[in-house]
This record gives structure tokens, C-alpha cells and sequence, in this order.
């Protein structure tokens, strides 16, 4: 669906060069929902800028399609944007719009008839549950229906692609869950392919297929947001999946062994039944369970013995009964 | 002087300068709207920047705005002949007071787009807007509320040089203060003026603050 070819963005200022993305190769599959991940200023929203050139990249080539974005005319390209619907963290909403008159901004600049524009923007609206607000103002609403008015009108030109930059940052758990929802029901309802930009990996584990992992504008890791959960290469995704508690400062350096359990395993004892088994004692230094894609994934981070034999007796056990684990030191990230 | 007389002077004086301030205000707005726009979207940052533009523009502007007004009046005399045919009355203050202010207005259009979020200009790009479409659909109705008090601060400062053109034949009140309060020291009468245009300013001030804060939706009360 949209595709990267060696994507640089380097950006000039007086006295010094700063490259958000380097040299990136992407691919955003059609339907799916995916998350790119990453902290502040890793380049995640200059690179989703690079989807629709509202910024243009130094170097490579950007695909929507079959279409290559970056060979077009500015003109030609004003049309292909009509297909890319994106959100904001801010909103952007027009202030001196109503809700209604700020989903039907899009498809005034289309040349589509008055009547069907009104026609059309009360049904996005309705499908994000807004119809009651439509003649209020931005001021009027809340952050939540803010964003949904801005979904609204993401979707009214029919777009292929639907970018969210940073979405639900500014928004309450409570909402940022409401509004996951209601994405989730628009990838489903209307086949949209949904971009995520984020830095929460609760975002990614909650609605994403895919997930990307972005850090000084490269893309560390990639693939299928189960498969790097459960088995995440790059120190950058075992920061962001890692249980965050700062209790955990005291064990900065220990040796530490992170298990993983889905579905089924979940229910059997088996830190007890390790503990018989192998004769030695863990201690559990943090546990937490991921809503990942619906299903309920747990994880435990286990302080090893000392002992290198207890250790591969541990090892061997979790293998038999093929749970997966990672070694790592454990660095106490907040 | 018996009031008869002074009463229809006042009216005529009153009638004048409110002819003067808001056509030379809608004047002045017509130039001076194209010219806000024109210096914000050569700017720098604009997604339509242009430099040369930009810094012509900008030095023309800023010389006509140094120019004190009263020494302006004088030398476009001429132009004001070539324009309404004559370089006295009323009518003949227009054309200065539009010069004048123009610029003033273009500066004062300029700020209050800028003071549009950039992430709104942004989101309509996004959407597909070509420059000319941000313009009118999104810079301009954005900024409309500002623009009004900016409207209401140029209509105040336009009144203001008005009166100063009764010293070169133009009409109004300031043309009654200076005939008679201050050449015939009738400080009577000046003082009637002046209490006509601080009268004046008052009611533009107020209605321009009210339609600002009724236009702006931002604020919710």
C-alpha cells in the first residue's frame, strides 16, 4: 500500500545538519493496521510527514499504490493527498468552523456538490457518534470528540490510508481507548489501512497488526506486533515492552530472565511448578498482562539464582514445557 | 456665535469625518488585505515562500508607513488632483488617508495570520488545499476575528489623521477645529470637537470589540 525506497530526510539549519530518517526502506501493508514506534525525536513524525510529502524527502522514492508520490506535480499530488486522511495529536481542527462545517472542509475543496457534502458529513459523523454535536465548535467539545471530529473528516474524501500522528497522545486513557476502538471499527468497517504513529507500546499492543520500531530515524525492528512482543530483538523494543516499574531501579544489572505466556499457559502454576522442579527460587521482580490484538499475553521478568547449573535446570524446564524467555541484564528503564 | 450656526457646522463636521474614516477604512482595507496575505505567504516559512518578494514588498511598505502623514498629505497633492479632481474637501482626504493607512493595514493583516496555528495550515494541506485554498477557506476566516480588532485599531487610527487633514483643506471635524477653534480661538468650539471625535472613537472601539468577540468561536461563554 505505501511503500519507502531509500527515504532520507536530512533538514538544514544554519549550523547544522540533523537527519531524521536515514536511508529507510517501508512497507505498509494494504488493510492493516500499523504502528510505528518510537521515543521523542527517534524522526516517527517527519517520517509520516514523507507519507503525504507535507514533507518532501532529501532522497528515495514514496509509493502510494502504484503511484509514485514523490515524481508527482505539486498539483497532481494535492489529488493523491485526498486519498491519505490524516489525524493529529492537536486536532487541527478549524476553530471558527462548526464540527459539521470541519468535516465538510475536505469535500468543498473536491467540487462536490453542497447538498452531498452535508449529506455525507452528517454520516461521518454519525459513524464516529457525534451526530448530536454537529453544530457545536471546537471550543465547545472535548479533547475525545475533538479527535473524532477530526477522524470525520480524515474519512470524508473515501481515503485509502488513514495517518495518525501521535493521536492520542494528548488524550486520558479513557479516551485514548475509546478512540482506539473506534479505529480499530473503522479498519474493520471500511477496510481502511491505518498508520500509527506512537510512543506507547499500549497503542500498538492494543489495535496494531504490525509494529516498526524506529530509533534515530532508522527502523530497528519490524514485523508483527505478537511476534516482537514476544520475542523483540532490539534493546530499543525491550525497553518499550519491558514492565515499567521503578521499584525495579534496585535490581539495575542483575541478570534477569524475561518469560512470556499466552492464552493457555497462562492459567497453569508455573513459577511454582519451576520452583519444584528445579529445586531453587525465583524471585519475581515484575509482572505484567498485554491486551496484544485482542488476546491476553503476560509477562515476567524473574531474577536468576546465582547458580549457573540452577539456572540451566530453569532453562531446560521452560523449554519442556515451551514456554519462550530471553536472557537479558536488566537496566531498570522507566 | 449663535447655536444655529455652530449646530449644522457640527452635524456636517460629524457626517464628514464618519464619510472619510470608513471609506478610507473599506479603501484601505482592499489594499491592504491583498498586501497582508502577500507578506505572509512570501515569508520565510510560508509554504509559498519568496524572498525578493517578500523584501520589496516589505521595505515599500515600511517607507510609506515612515513617512509622517501630514507630509505625505502634501506631497501626493498632486496625485489627489490626478484622482478625484480636486485637492480640497472631503472626498480629496480619502486618497492620502488611504495611502496611508494601507500599509498600516497590510502590517496589521499580516500578524493576524500569523497568529494562525500552523498545524491547522498543515492539516489543510494534508487534505489536499492548494495555497490559494488555505488562503481563503482556512487563513483568512481563521484570522477573521483578529483582523476585526486590527480593523477596529486602524478605523481609530484613520479618524485620528483625518482630523489632521482639516489643516490642508480637507472637511470633517478636524477642519471645524482648526477653522475656528484654532485660527478664530474659539476653544469652545475646539473643545466640542474634540469631545465629537473621542465620542467617535468610543463607538468604533466598542463596536469593533463586540463583533470580534461575537464572530470568535474560539471562546466559549
Amino acid at each position: 500500500m505505501i511503500r519507502f525506497e531509500n527515504v532520507s530526510k536530512t533538514f538544514v539549519t544554519k549550523d547544522r545538519e540533523v537527519t531524521a530518517v536515514k536511508n529507510m526502506d517501508l512497507h505498509i501493508k494494504k488493510g492493516k493496521i500499523s504502528g510505528i514506534i518510537g521515543y521523542s525525536g527517534a524522526g516517527k513524525s517527519t517520517l509520516v510527514r514523507c507519507i503525504n510529502l507535507l514533507e518532501r524527502p532529501t532522497e528515495g522514492k514514496v509509493f502510494l499504490g502504484d503511484v509514485e508520490l514523490t515524481a508527482l506535480k505539486e498539483k497532481e499530488l494535492r489529488k493523491e493527498r485526498q486519498k491519505i486522511g490524516m489525524i493529529f495529536q492537536q486536532f487541527n481542527l478549524l476553530s471558527q468552523r462548526t464540527a459539521l462545517a470541519n468535516v465538510c472542509y475536505p469535500l468543498e475543496l473536491t467540487g462536490t456538490p453542497k447538498k452531498e457534502i452535508k449529506k455525507k458529513a452528517l454520516e461521518l459523523l454519525e459513524l464516529v457518534g457525534l451526530s448530536d454535536r454537529a453544530g457545536s465548535y471546537p471550543a465547545q467539545l472535548s479533547g475525545g470528540q475533538k479527535q473524532r471530529v477530526a477522524i470525520a473528516r480524515a474519512l470524508a474524501t473515501d481515503p485509502e490510508v488513514l495517518l495518525c500522528d501521535e493521536a492520542t497522545s494528548a488524550l486520558d486513557p479513557n479516551t485514548t481507548n475509546q478512540i482506539l476502538e473506534l479505529l480499530q471499527s473503522i479498519n474493520r468497517k471500511l477496510g481502511v489501512t491505518i498508520v500509527i504513529i506512537t510512543h506507547e507500546m499500549k497503542v500498538v499492543q492494543q489495535i496494531c497488526d504490525e509494529v516498526a520500531v524506529v530509533a534515530g530515524g532508522e527502523i530497528v525492528e519490524s514485523g508483527e506486533v505478537k511476534e516482537v512482543f514476544i520475542n523483540p530483538q532490539s534493546q530499543i523494543a525491550k525497553d518499550f515492552i519491558l514492565p515499567k516499574n521503578e521499584t525495579l531501579d534496585v535490581f539495575n544489572n542483575e541478570k534477569v530472565l524475561r518469560i512470556v505466556f499466552d492464552g493457555q499457559s497462562a492459567f497453569e502454576p508455573i513459577i511454582a511448578n519451576l520452583a519444584l522442579k528445579c529445586h531453587s527460587v525465583v524471585n519475581i521482580l515484575g509482572a505484567t498482562t498485554e491486551n496484544i490484538g485482542g488476546k491476553a499475553v503476560g509477562q515476567m521478568l524473574l531474577q536468576l539464582p546465582e547458580d549457573e547449573l540452577a539456572v540451566a535446570r530453569i532453562k531446560t524446564y521452560l523449554d519442556s514445557i515451551k514456554i519462550k524467555y530471553e536472557e537479558s541484564e536488566y537496566h531498570g528503564t522507566k | 456665535m449663535e447655536l444655529n450656526k455652530i449646530l449644522p457646522l457640527l452635524v456636517d463636521g460629524t457626517l464628514e469625518t464618519l464619510y472619510m474614516t470608513i471609506v478610507s477604512t473599506l479603501c484601505a482595507y482592499v489594499l491592504g488585505i491583498p498586501i497582508g496575505v502577500l507578506l505572509y505567504s512570501t515569508d520565510k516559512k510560508s509554504i509559498t515562500s519568496c524572498k525578493p518578494v517578500n523584501a520589496v514588498l516589505g521595505l515599500i511598505v515600511n517607507m510609506v508607513r515612515s513617512v509622517p502623514f501630514i507630509i505625505l498629505l502634501v506631497a501626493i497633492l498632486p496625485l489627489t488632483r490626478l484622482i478625484v479632481g480636486t485637492s480640497i474637501g472631503s472626498t480629496a482626504s480619502i486618497v492620502p488617508l488611504v495611502i496611508a493607512a494601507a500599509p498600516f493595514v497590510g502590517r496589521m493583516v499580516e500578524s493576524s495570520l500569523k497568529e494562525v496555528d500552523n498545524g491547522v495550515i498543515e492539516a489543510a494541506q494534508a487534505m489536499g488545499s492548494s495555497p490559494f485554498q488555505i488562503i481563503y477557506k482556512v487563513l483568512l476566516p481563521e484570522a477573521a476575528p483578529s483582523m476585526i480588532v486590527g480593523a477596529t485599531i486602524t478605523i481609530t487610527t484613520i479618524l485620528g489623521y483625518s482630523a489632521m487633514a482639516g489643516f490642508v483643506g480637507g472637511g470633517g471635524l478636524g477642519a471645524v477645529a482648526i477653522n475656528y477653534g484654532y485660527y478664530r480661538y474659539q476653544t469652545d468650539i475646539m473643545l466640542v470637537t474634540v469631545v465629537l471625535l473621542v465620542v467617535i472613537v468610543q463607538i468604533f472601539q466598542w463596536i469593533g470589540m463586540k463583533t470580534a468577540a461575537k464572530k470568535d468561536k474560539r471562546v466559549i461563554d
